[in-house]
């Protein structure tokens, strides 16, 4: 005689028991929702899950259950709280904050040989005595940057067109250092130059100096003529033959790129992304333009709506994703900065998406004449007129009149998205960042107003479809995500189980 | 225009609507916070009552297509959206509730080494999961609100 026993389920209890751990929900599409826990863990599931949840409708014994329980959305009697765990996670992907701000931005010069539509200060002018930074003014501004609390700092010398500034940079680059060292700080140097006016002189110094060189370029030549005219016409092929020769002195990895999209490069994704490849990158970020400075007085004939954006980014990463199947390794920095955020326990130091804002926390800027400005985009609505986020003076200010200021305190206000009207609720949140500098120059207030904010909606849309990749189950393409987010080549990245 | 549910009535003109919910059913939180999330296509406000519901007046900001903005929203579809969200971010305003001492705790157990804090959070960091503390976790527990019933 045979016995029988009922199924196991019938012995789980019926009504479960469980204490929800903090979680935000987002509705992605009529078939799925987002769950993202206070440490950034998150799930895509079916429509009705959170529902579910709250109203323990779940059944103990289920794979939706023992996934949230595992990515710590529940927490019930046969698991430990782990509360020390989760801590743990949301101060690792808050490290960032860790010493405070470790991006010091130097205007070493107004001055340039370009006058591209987007730029929001640069002049064509041979005035140094009025447009460069002095030599004092430059003592003054690396004393108070070594004030920073922060161990590791990077000192960016821009402009204007800092290399039309070389005595300065020559002046700069060896008294940060040795403060650097007497203070104990490592010290990363970085020069963002168009690159036309770089002579081999100036580049084997650079080289010496160990300075990294960061440069524009906006796509092919007719793309980058029309965006950054110049006397001749020729930024182009002056940046393309210096860029090359800036590899052959300063190191092939020494030398980066950045490209704006301007109303121009919205038809031309695939061709900008080719000009990239062309030109050996492997890494290209598909930046929009930044709504500040002549930007702002030129929308017109620069500027564009976030849904335009959205589509030639869509278009853009697209096609990047495809360069990679077909074997040529180039990740893409917006997506590569929130995959990190989504997909490892860390956070990055991106100072356009981070809570607190990235505004005087994580970056400052020293303009030429000694003003301190909150970020660059500060001090491009400053040349406008607008001195809001002017923070105080190098003469003038201690590193604590800056950080106690009204000027800062106005910023902090509005720093964290954690405390911000229509994202403390937003399962996106973790992901995402506060902009209280481009929501007062775009909506007139730090807080902003997120139904309308372009801010919210690139950001949202950009997530929404990254995620929307993550969960498609393509193994080839998690691969190329991890070998972006790891600095890695597509090749070095085993295998990888869909998520 | 939508029909009817437990807990929400409407009153539709034209272009502006009321909006009467049950508040058995909704909390004035999570009615304020939807508002916010619609005030992109339509003017809202929550004028007093004296019927004991809590109602939402609704106006379309935009009724008819313009070059920028050629089909813009119905009241219909707003009033629909609108509904829906609502039940969202109850959920949203439940969760918050329910583990809004968990989350304070967290966020002080990930800030304790930062020197902030005038006390310790409960807790050590050498014993994440309190076995040296069972008593802990009771304490933890025994300071949360009661899931509501459904």
């Amino acid at each position: 005689m045979s016995r029988t026993f009922y199924p196991v389920d019938a012995y789980a209890s019926h009504t479960p028991d469980y204490q929800l751990l903090p979680f935000r929900f987002l509705r992605l599409d009529e078939r799925n929702e987002l769950l993202v826990n206070e440490a950034g863990e998150f799930l895509i599931s079916p429509t009705g899950t959170t529902r579910a949840l709250v109203r323990r409708q779940l059944a103990p014994g289920s794979d939706l259950y023992s996934t949230l329980k595992a990515k710590q959305f529940l927490t019930d009697s046969n698991s430990s709280h782990l509360l020390d765990i989760l801590a743990s996670k949301y101060r690792t992907k808050h490290a960032f904050m860790e010493g405070f701000t470790k991006l010091h931005i130097f205007v070493v010069t107004l001055r340039c040989d370009h006058s591209c539509h987007y730029c929001q200060v640069s002049r064509q002018t041979e005035d140094k005595e009025n447009y460069d930074m002095s030599f004092d003014t430059a003592a003054r501004s690396i004393e108070l940057m070594m004030k920073s609390p922060s161990h590791n700092v990077t000192l960016e010398m821009q402009g204007g067109e800092p290399l039309l500034a070389f005595d300065v940079i020559r002046f700069i680059v060896p008294r940060a250092k040795k403060r650097a060292m007497e203070l104990g700080k490592t010290l990363d140097l970085v020069v963002t130059t168009n690159l036309a006016n770089a002579t081999d002189e100036m580049l084997f110094y650079l080289r010496d100096e160990n300075v990294k060189i960061s440069t524009s370029l906006d796509g092919p030549a007719f793309i980058h003529n029309t965006n950054r005219p110049r006397p001749g016409n020729n930024s182009y092929e002056l940046t393309i033959r210096n860029i090359e020769r800036a590899r052959q002195i300063v190191g092939w990895s020494n030398v980066s790129a950045l490209m704006t999209t301007t109303q121009l490069s919205l038809q031309h994704p695939t061709e900008i992304i080719d000009e990239y490849v062309a030109q050996g990158f492997h890494s290209i970020f598909l930046r929009p333009i930044s709504p500040y400075g002549f930007a702002l007085k030129t929308k017109r004939k620069t500027g564009y709506h976030v849904s335009e954006f959205l589509e030639f980014y869509r278009k853009g990463l697209e096609h990047i994703i495809q360069l990679n199947r077909n074997g040529y390794d180039l990740a893409e920095v917006y997506a590569k900065i929130i995959l990190t955020k989504m997909l490892t326990p860390y956070g990055t130091g991106f100072v356009d998406l981070q809570s607190p804002a990235g505004a005087g926390v994580s970056v400052l800027v020293y303009n030429y004449d000694g003003d301190i400005y909150a970020t660059d985009e500060s001090r491009m609505l400053a040349e406008m007129g607008d001195h809001t986020f002017r923070l105080g003076n190098v003469r003038t200010d201690t590193h604590k009149d800056i950080f106690t200021g009204d000027a800062f305190l106005n910023l902090a206000a509005a720093a964290c998205n954690q405390a911000l009207p229509g994202c403390s609720d937003c399962a996106l949140q973790t992901f995402c960042g506060a902009d209280p500098v481009f929501h007062h120059a775009t909506q007139g207030n730090v807080i902003g107003h997120r139904p309308t904010s372009e801010f919210c909606e690139r950001n949202t849309e950009v997530m929404k479809h990254l995620l929307g990749l993550v969960s498609a189950g393509d193994r080839e393409l998690m691969r190329i995500f991890m070998a972006w987010i790891q600095n890695a080549r597509v090749t070095e990245i085993s295998e990888m189980a869909p998520s | 225009m939508i029909n009817e549910v437990e807990g929400i009535e409407t009153s539709v003109g034209s272009d502006e609507a009321l909006i009467c919910l049950d508040p058995r059913i909704y909390t004035r939180e999570a009615i304020i916070r939807t508002c916010y999330a619609y005030t992109d296509v339509a003017y809202l406000h929550c004028p007093e009552s004296a019927d004991g519901k809590l109602h939402v007046h609704v106006a379309l900001k935009q009724t008819t297509p313009t070059l920028e903005n050629p089909r813009p929203s119905t009241l219909t579809d707003v009033l629909r959206a609108f509904c829906n969200s609502l039940m969202d971010f109850e959920l949203r305003r439940q969760v918050e509730t329910e583990t809004a001492q968990i989350r304070q705790l967290i966020l002080a157990k990930a800030f304790s080494e930062s020197g902030v804090l005038e006390d310790d959070p409960p807790g050590s960091i050498a014993d994440p999961v309190e076995s040296t503390h069972p008593s802990s976790l009771v304490q933890i527990m025994d300071g949360l609100p009661k899931p509501a019933k459904q």
